[in-house]
Order: structure tokens, then sequence, then C-alpha cells
């Protein structure tokens, strides 16, 4: 954590996150009424979710403020998760 | 005391100190637990398309949405409660812990409902393979909230029949590790199950 920061601004930052993440939540459900095409729909769907699981991570997981090498906890099987996924995905397209 | 500082403390060849590293690696493992799960969707519903779309229809998209306002108002008040302690605000870390508890039982409550209206319905986890994922996937997310809620309830116990020192702030943060990667989970979860498809 960045402990020279205070805690009111630690708690605004955190604030911002989370209305962030509810704006997001009501567009990904928003978006849906709307059809861009199914492929298009899914990679809506998808982006809003990894935009709010990065804020997640980088903010509430603390990974902004830790040790550079552990973000390849989150990295390595990150990529295995999505390859597998765009993989599977694509194959039944 | 002494252990305490020792077990925190912050390690010179890893930069963080171990529960924290323990925790990551943890969820590493959890993350290709879950990736298995989507994988199974996916291959799925490449098989049955008709059948999944139709089925998806038949979730109860209004009630998911309030669930996952509810899971990430829990993650904001964990994040809270965690920087509360650190700051050695002990009464703070316990309202904001005791919020995050009451979250996650709003969460299952909520959850539990949207169940019994689908076995009310006809609607079990045999009913069809959509339905088979749904009831597996959603159910292992809801034992991995009353696995959050047990440690949850354990530190504000303690907090509460003697003290929970500012010191051992460290364990909250780990435990906050946890429960926003379950967080995580359901943001995955929530577009794949009920939005998209």
């Amino acid at each position: 954590m960045a402990s020279g920061a205070s805690f009111e601004h630690i708690q605004k930052s955190y604030l911002k996150v989370f209305i962030v993440l509810m704006i997001l939540t009501a567009l990904t459900v928003g978006v849906t009424t709307i059809h861009f095409g199914d492929t298009l729909n899914i990679i809506v769907g998808v982006v809003i979710a990894l935009l709010k699981a990065a804020l997640v991570i980088w903010i509430f997981m603390h990974l902004k403020f830790d040790n550079r090498r552990l973000r390849y906890f989150v990295y390595v099987p990150a990529f295995f998760f999505l390859a597998f996924v765009f993989a599977l995905t694509v194959l039944g397209l | 005391m002494y252990s305490t500082v020792i077990a925190t403390h912050t390690r010179f060849n890893t930069g963080i100190y171990h529960g924290k590293l323990g925790m990551w690696v943890f969820l590493a493992s959890e993350i290709m637990f879950f990736t298995g799960f989507f994988g199974a969707f996916i291959v799925l519903r490449n098989l049955n398309i008709e059948v999944f779309t139709a089925s998806a229809h038949q979730l109860d998209k209004i009630v998911a949405t309030i669930n996952t306002a509810v899971l990430i108002s829990s993650s904001l008040t964990m994040a809270l409660s965690h920087l509360a302690l650190e700051r050695g605000n002990e009464a703070k870390f316990r309202l904001f812990l005791a919020m995050t508890i009451l979250c996650a039982f709003a969460f299952l409550g909520i959850k539990s409902y949207e169940y019994a209206v689908k076995f009310s319905h006809d609607i079990y986890p045999w009913t069809n393979t959509f339905f088979a994922t749904y009831f597996t996937m959603t159910g292992f997310h809801a034992l991995h909230v009353i696995g959050g809620l047990i440690p949850m309830a354990w530190m504000l116990g303690k907090s509460l029949l003697k003290r929970y020192p500012p010191e051992m702030h460290h364990r909250v943060e780990t435990l906050g590790l946890y429960w926003h990667f379950v967080d995580l989970v359901w943001i995955f979860l929530f577009p794949t199950l009920y939005l998209i498809f």
C-alpha cells in the first residue's frame, strides 16, 4: 500500500474505483439491449469485464503499489485464461 | 507479538511478506480452477447454441445486477476495512468489516432466492447442459463467498471480544486479496451467464 498517502486520499481513490465499477456494471447491462450482432456483443461484454477486473486488481488488490515481480502471478494465469477462452470461442464461432 | 512481526515482515528476496505471496500463489491456482469451468461452458455452448441461448434468457438479469452491485460494495468495504486497521482505527475496521459481512450475507440470500425461483419452475442442474454449468459455476462461487465469510466473522469476533491489533493488518489485507478475487470471478460470471450469450 502507498503508506505515504493520507487516509482520506486513499479512501477517495477507493470510492472513485467503486463508482467506476458501478457505472461499468450499468453499462454492461445497458448494452445488452442494443444488438450489435452476436460476436460484437460478446466482445463488448468481455472488454467491460476486463476493465472492471483490471480496476479491482490494480487498486483494491494493491498490485499498483506492490512489488513488480508479484504482477506475474496475475499476468501468467490471466494469459492462459484468456488464451484458453479465446481459442475455444474462436474454434466454435 | 514477536512472532507476528516476523511473520508479516517484508522479505528482501521477494519484496513482500509470506502471507501475501502465499495468497497470490493460491489465487493463481484459483484462476486456473475457474478457467476449467469457463472452458467447459464455452465448449458445451458451442455444441448446443440454441439450448444455451434459450436457457440464458430464463435467468433473472435484474436480480443478478443487484447482486453484482452488492458484491462490488462488499469489495469497497473490505478495502476500506483494511485501510482503517492499517491506520490504527480499529472501530472503523470493525464497522467496515461488519458491512462486508452483511453484503456477503445479502449476496448469498439473493442467490438462494434465485435458486429457489429456478427450482419452483422445475429447473435443476440436470435440466440441460446450460443449467448444469450455471449451477456448477455459481455454486462454486457461492462456496467461495462462504469460505470468505468464515475468517471475516472470526476477525470481527476477535476484535469485538478482545482486540484486533493494527500490527495484524496484513492478515486483513491477505483476506482482502481473496475477497476481491471472489468479486473478480463474479465480474466474469455475470456477463458470461446472464448477459452476452
